[in-house]
């Protein structure tokens, strides 16, 4: 997957983060946790990865939400299951 | 169209009451419950085939704020207002008017979210989102259809 995709992946997160949690985007990096940087609970996570499932038309199953707890490991889940 | 509004009634009983024979603060708690239970009754069209699909209601949070006490025999309107809709939570803001005084005697707050049996977050039941619609402020209701429109995607 290009570098200019996983760039707009990761540039959708942090739109949604700032406007759902008023989250500053430039405080949002590859290796920020969910929970433990942002202080999101586990239903807030959920939420987001509904909003990134529409928009990249991809499925999620529960059983891969343990692994998300990074911005880094979201944009790679959507970037390897994304079907152009 | 108004929102509606849901409006709860409890009468105030010794049980309720501490020794100095004014109502506990847990039980404001434990009315706050008792008013969220009967939202979701009158909310929920088919509230026992709903109560079947082995959902489970998780409260995340839950506030309560004392402004006015309540006695014995006092009859206590409590309204249910929701708002903040999410695809996984709602908020509900709890409003109790002690009728007895015509006083605000508490306000309270609860977020709340859904898990299937295996204790999996899932999206806020349908069911509550369409019943629920009636009761929320213009500007929740636009983004509670926006969200009830994105689930059924999600289904298909």
């Amino acid at each position: 997957m290009s570098e200019l995709y996983q760039k707009k992946v990761e540039e959708s997160i942090r739109n949604f983060l700032a406007e759902r949690f008023n989250v500053k985007k430039n405080t949002i990096q590859l290796k920020t946790s969910l929970i433990e940087d942002l202080g999101m609970d586990s239903f807030q996570s959920v939420e987001l990865l509904y909003e990134l499932e529409l928009q990249y038309k991809i499925r999620i199953p529960n059983e891969a939400l343990k692994d998300l707890k990074k911005i880094g490991d979201i944009i790679n889940y959507i970037c390897n299951h994304k079907t152009l | 169209m108004a929102k509606k509004d849901f409006k709860f009634l409890k009468t105030v009983y010794l049980g309720d009451l501490n020794i100095f024979k004014s109502a506990y603060f847990a039980s404001y708690f434990i009315w706050q419950g008792m008013a969220r239970e009967e939202f979701f009754k009158i909310v929920i069209n088919n509230y026992n085939a709903f109560m079947k699909k082995r959902i489970k209601l998780i409260t995340i949070e839950a506030t309560m704020k004392f402004k006015g006490i309540a006695q014995l025999y006092d009859d206590i309107e409590i309204t249910v207002q929701p708002k903040d809709v999410t695809f996984t939570t709602v908020d509900l803001n709890f409003t109790y008017l002690n009728k007895t005084t015509n006083k605000i005697i508490g306000e309270g707050t609860q977020r709340i979210g859904f898990t299937n049996f295996r204790d999996v977050i899932i999206p806020l039941p349908s069911e509550l989102l369409k019943g629920g619609m009636d009761y929320l402020e213009d500007s929740w209701k636009k983004k509670a259809f926006q969200i009830y429109d994105k689930l059924n995607i999600l289904k298909k």
